[in-house]
């Protein structure tokens, strides 16, 4: 009777022991699994770079996906950009006419980015977005024009001159000429029918042309974007 | 001293965080309004009363760049405060750290060296809209409604965490600002102040309070965020601690019960992920649960760690 007992009794203490070690098991998988993970996560992190290193070729995958939007000025490389900028939009809120808009669900892993659209509100190179990025996702730029001339690149203005009227000969219009920041430079206009030219190579790409075109015949193709 | 002041504190701070995440767009509005000569008030009539409060009041010192943005990344009065998890995402991603972006984060890390996961109880506007849900659920639960409560692992929060983490490390796009409800508030609220219009974070925030109203109470703060992850590795041997006085205690669980996040402090089951806010505090009926400061130690970490799983039934 007693020993009967006592077997019994060391059965339910074998169980309980059994159940310890099981849970205890789980908690050391679940640790282990989470130092694996960590330990992943950092030797990710510095896998074979500077911490404090030049801008060198970005993460294992960068590059694999790129939005084609149309960057505010001092933005970097569209990768590069992707990677640095935390989505806060204080760039739209310190854009003083409101060009700076926010991604949506269609720019997919893009969402939250800041972009422009020329045809709504060009950007008036005020610099105001650059100062205040807390990332570097866009790099403080002096708001004086020719350190804006020399360093803003935000697309390039491509000039449809199958639509443009002063092309076409049907009026001398010269809108966009009068629109250009740095007209005479970036915007030439040839001077009997007053048809415009862009000079690419000190075009910022701020949009203003486009947002006055009424043909749409001057648009901004994004950095990001290749020729076609 | 009535312990009841500690919450209406917390309510009015809470309070201020989402009128200031309203008003500065507004603020923005009203700054384009100025410069483009009437614009923005011409083409929105809704707006013209609330520019014509700001032209009686603040008119003369509105400088957005002066204070920006919302709780993600702040600017006031020309500093910038950044939150870890922005600085943490944005390590990951660029695998490389930026002195810009570190010295944003400075004042939030040591903040939470100290109290712990502060933000979430006392600052995070997604915490205060769920806190409000929950009394919503309290509310239907008194009249008879019996809604779900589904218990999770707390430890998903971590793996979340990690995740996006690593998924961030690969592609070299940050992710977490993408999900983590204080960034896409800023950014959805600010979207429907200056367009009219809410983007896809709005239908999750609504579906996660439905979610949170019919299936599991706290369900996003207590087991998913990946952003009280952070804060918890970060707060896990902070200095100011909730602790129990156990001769004043009389055992009546009432702490437990009123929780926002699930945890034991009747039984010091705190652990690592308390957001310091003082409902147990404010609620204790003999005073027994209290703040106390504890030393941090390096090897407490992993003595909580183990320790994690005290707020489960």
């Amino acid at each position: 009777m007693k020993e009967g007992n006592h077997s019994f009794k060391s059965v339910v203490a074998r169980e309980r022991r059994y159940k310890t070690l099981k849970i205890q098991r789980r908690d050391f998988l679940k640790k282990a699994g989470s130092f694996v993970l960590g330990a992943a996560g950092i030797s990710l992190l510095f896998l074979g770079r500077d911490i404090y290193g030049e801008e060198i070729e970005g993460q294992l995958l960068n590059g694999y996906y790129a939005s084609g939007l149309l960057r505010p000025p001092g933005a970097i490389e569209e990768s590069q950009f992707l990677s640095k900028c935390i989505r806060c939009l204080r760039c739209a809120e310190a854009c003083p006419v409101g060009a700076i808009k926010c991604a949506d669900t269609g720019s997919l892993l893009a969402l939250g980015t800041p972009f422009i659209v020329p045809k709504e509100k060009g950007c008036t190179l005020c610099m105001n977005c650059t100062k205040v990025c807390p990332t570097g996702a866009l790099v403080e730029i002096e708001d004086d024009p020719v350190i804006i001339q020399e360093k803003v690149r935000l697309g390039e203005a491509i000039l449809d001159e199958s639509i443009c009227s002063a092309h076409m000969g049907r009026r001398k219009c010269a809108a966009c000429f009068y629109a250009c920041p740095f007209s005479d430079k970036a915007i030439e206009i040839m001077l009997p029918d007053l048809k415009p030219k862009v000079n690419k190579d000190n075009c910022v790409g701020c949009g203003l042309c486009e947002e006055v075109c009424t043909q749409r015949a001057i648009r901004i193709r994004p950095n990001g974007l290749s020729e076609v | 001293m009535n312990r009841n002041v500690l919450q209406i504190l917390r309510r009015f701070i809470q309070a201020l965080v989402m009128l200031l995440i309203i008003i500065i767009p507004l603020l923005s509005l009203y700054q384009i309004n100025l410069s483009s000569e009437g614009l923005v008030s011409a083409e929105r009539s809704e707006l013209k009363a609330i520019f014509w409060c700001f032209d009686r009041t603040i008119g003369g010192l509105v400088d957005v760049n002066l204070v920006g943005s919302s709780v993600w990344s702040i600017n006031i009065l020309g500093f910038n405060l950044t939150d870890p998890v922005a600085v943490t995402s944005h390590i990951f991603a660029t695998h490389r750290i930026y002195s810009l972006v570190l010295l944003g984060g400075l004042i939030p890390l040591i903040f939470t060296l100290i109290f712990g996961r502060i933000f979430c109880g006392w600052i995070c506007p997604m915490n205060f809209i769920l806190e409000m849900n929950a009394k919503l659920r309290n509310l239907l639960q008194k009249d008879g409604v019996d809604p779900e409560d589904i218990h999770f692992s707390r430890e998903y929060k971590y793996f979340v965490l990690g995740l996006g983490l690593l998924l961030s490390a690969l592609f070299g796009i940050q992710f977490l600002p993408v999900i983590y409800p204080p960034a896409v508030i800023g950014r959805e609220i600010a979207s429907l102040v200056s367009y009219r219009g809410a983007g896809i974070g709005t239908c999750l925030i609504i579906l996660l309070m439905i979610f949170e109203l019919s299936f599991s109470e706290r369900w996003w703060c207590r087991y998913i965020c990946p952003g009280g992850a952070v804060y918890s590795l970060l707060g896990s041997s902070r200095i100011l601690q909730i602790r129990k006085d156990a001769e004043k205690c009389n055992n009546c669980l009432k702490c437990k019960k009123v929780c926002p996040l699930g945890l034991n402090p009747a039984e010091g089951e705190v652990g690592m992920e308390c957001t310091n806010c003082g409902v147990c505090y404010s609620n204790c009926p003999t005073k027994a649960v209290g703040y106390k400061l504890g030393i941090p130690k390096i090897a407490n970490l992993f003595a909580l760690l183990t320790k994690n799983e005290g707020g489960k039934p």
